[in-house]
């Protein structure tokens, strides 16, 4: 009792004991919150750019495909109307101030065809059958010939260029769109002599004097030309369905690891949380937390954006988890103050001692994630596909069951308030599609962003590797 | 303003609540972190450490207990966490067997101010401050004290035990000096 006395009275002297800090210590406390807080309002961001990225990348994508499919407005304001396959190109009526010599061959130029076969609407059109006063094919002045200069031919593509209309005696100039066709080289050969006079990308009609030349057009150059252009207007009709949705599933393993070491590379022990100990310490160490299973379920969209590039964004449930041994569990009420959890109560812990050390715990945590991928094309045989698929992801924290090791207690605690509600997560993979409708896709990911909130905590992250499954379900 | 109103305010972010909580808090919670510390720079730190904590963590005050009890335990651990991290308090932080002071009076009367008082107890060594402020000041039992610094209860208490009569007998001796001084005085 004595003692106690003692204590009492300095407790009471302590009591008054008063000192004014100096204004900076309030400056500074105000500065560290307001970084803070933006420190958190940053982890918005990634999420808003992808958003916006998201609708920038929809609304290009619709306008191309409405390009592909309807109208293009030219500067002009001439309209070229594209039906998925060359064949109705409006050339524009640009030569009404042409010498009349020329006129006749201007209203026959609009349709530009190869000799001796006939295109038009009721057969099968070459391209340029809509002019507004379209003439009849057979009408057509059957010595024009063609001619294609270039390589190869893909499509037929619409440029802004002066147009170069040639015959044996006129040579119109007009500033409207041209058409160039770029002929297959082994196409190019028997016309070289009439080509030679012309720049490149050029339509250039002419008069081959013989019959044999038209027939040798007809055989060498229109009808495979032609075929070319069916080809790849069959093909255009395919490429218009590009969307395609399904479900995906994800099994794999997750852990907590310390900087960039991925898989179980040098993970932290759960004492992460407490700042180094003092004097004499407590023979009880924190466990090294493990990998555990991790498993993600959803819906995805895939895009394709050209023959390689693929677009993939996708929705769904992630769940993680990692294990650590933990011992027994104790009933008793605790006070936790640390660097991180600060006057928290607590009902019951773990405590690690002896072989019931080795009892584990399942660390759990459940996300709510929005992901974007792209997808390249690396290999493309005919056999094996492979492409690398590269992604970020945000994932935003719906519960968790994780506990921290407090030196101090000494055990594990649980406290949820310490984990980071928003994490970003960059992944990587390869996608190899099995059949037309099932892809697999080894992946591993790794949280940018911090487990926990503190920043003292800074550099332990989680990773994610496994097999991702798409299963797309629009396709036939 | 209401205090349960200023905890509303500060969970909402409101700076002028902040301010209003720490004008309120500061100059005691000094008091607490100068006497674990050895110089008022590092109170200084300790504090603002604290108060940062306090308002990044104040959604964990469930309004159980005074507000006031709730910062200083925030700001007691602050401090021992300042003193585990700092090397110049780490490396004296040894928990060694020392002679016991005899004292003439174990339980003196106490002339001193309190910062006199409390710049006594922090002349002590590190390790005995520590034990002599967790149990003496804040009422935490040697099992507890163990628990917290990572020693066992006994060595709580024999440490606790040399740093009072160290402190005894500098009391006794600054009263002494001090009736000594008054006698000259006269």
């Amino acid at each position: 009792m004595r003692e106690n006395e003692f204590e009492k009275r300095v407790q009471q002297k302590m009591e008054d004991l008063n000192l004014r800090p100096s204004e900076e210590v309030w400056v500074e406390v105000e500065r560290r919150i307001r970084k803070e807080k933006k420190r958190r309002f940053i982890f918005w961001w990634p999420l808003l750019f992808l958003l916006l990225g998201g609708g920038v990348a929809a609304g290009i994508w619709i306008t191309n495909k409405k390009d592909k499919t309807g109208e293009i407005t030219l500067n002009n304001n001439n309209k070229t109307k594209l039906q998925s396959a060359p064949e109705n190109i409006i050339i524009p009526q640009p030569v009404k101030e042409l010498k009349d010599t020329a006129k006749s061959e201007r209203t026959d130029n609009r349709k530009i065809t190869a000799p001796g076969k006939q295109y038009d609407k009721e057969t099968k059109p070459f391209f340029g059958n809509t002019a507004s006063t379209p003439t009849p094919v057979n009408k057509l002045d059957k010595k024009r010939t063609a001619v294609i200069k270039k390589q190869k031919i893909n499509a037929p593509v619409i440029t802004r260029d002066k147009t170069t209309i040639t015959d044996n005696q006129n040579k119109i100039q007009t500033n409207q769109p041209v058409v160039t066709i770029i002929a297959p080289e082994k196409q190019t050969g028997i016309l070289k002599d009439i080509d030679k006079a012309d720049s490149s990308n050029v339509i250039a009609s002419s008069r081959p004097d013989a019959e044999q030349k038209d027939q040798a057009l007809q055989q060498e150059f229109v009808l495979p030309l032609t075929d070319s252009i069916n080809r790849e207007s069959k093909t255009t009709t395919k490429k218009t369905k590009k969307w395609d949705w399904g479900i995906n599933f994800s099994p794999g393993r997750s852990g907590i690891v310390k900087g960039l070491h991925f898989f179980d590379g040098p993970l932290y022990d759960a004492s992460v949380l407490q700042t180094a100990s003092t004097g004499s310490q407590a023979n009880i160490s924190s466990s090294v937390v493990r990998s555990s299973a991790s498993v993600g379920a959803g819906l995805f969209v895939k895009r394709t954006v050209s023959k390689k590039l693929e677009f993939i964004i996708g929705f769904g449930y992630q769940y993680l988890s990692t294990k650590i041994n933990v011992g027994s569990r104790v009933d008793s009420t605790r006070s936790i103050n640390n660097s991180y959890s600060t006057g928290l109560s607590v009902n019951n812990f773990y405590r690690p001692s002896g072989s019931s050390a080795n009892s584990s715990y399942t660390n759990q945590y459940h996300f709510i994630n929005f992901s974007g991928d792209l997808s390249w094309r690396i290999i493309n045989g005919k056999k094996i596909k492979i492409s690398w698929e590269n992604g970020i992801s945000y994932n935003r924290l719906l519960g968790s069951a994780m506990l921290h090791y407090d030196r101090n207690l000494p055990g594990y605690y649980k406290d949820n308030n310490l984990l980071a509600k928003n994490q970003l997560f960059i992944s990587t993979g390869f996608s190899v599609p099995v059949s037309r409708r099932l892809l697999i896709n080894p992946f591993a990911a790794y949280g940018v962003t911090t487990v926990l909130k503190n920043a003292d905590s800074s550099g332990i992250h989680f990773t994610n590797y496994g097999i991702r499954i798409r299963y797309i379900l629009n396709k036939k | 303003m209401d205090e349960r109103q200023l905890i509303k305010d500060c969970l909402k972010g409101k700076p002028e609540a902040q301010r209003q909580l720490y004008e309120q808090f500061s100059k005691n919670m000094l008091g607490v972190c100068y006497r674990y510390t050895k110089s008022l720079k590092d109170a200084e730190d300790v504090l603002q450490d604290g108060f940062v904590k306090v308002f990044l963590g104040i959604h964990q005050y469930k309004f159980e207990g005074e507000l006031g009890a709730w910062i200083r335990r925030i700001m007691v651990n602050t401090a021992l966490n300042f003193l585990k991290r700092n090397r110049k308090y780490r490396d004296e932080m040894y928990f060694t067997e020392q002679p016991l002071h005899p004292v003439a009076d174990d339980n003196p009367v106490i002339s001193l101010e309190a910062k006199e008082l409390a710049d006594l107890i922090r002349q002590l060594p590190q390790g005995y401050q520590t034990i002599f402020n967790l149990h003496a000041v804040e009422g935490y039992t040697h099992v507890e004290i163990g628990e917290l610094l990572g020693i066992t209860d006994g060595t709580s208490r024999s440490q606790y035990a040399r740093a009072r009569a160290l402190l005894i007998s500098w009391i006794e001796k600054n009263s002494l000096e001090t009736k000594n001084e008054n006698y000259a005085g006269k």
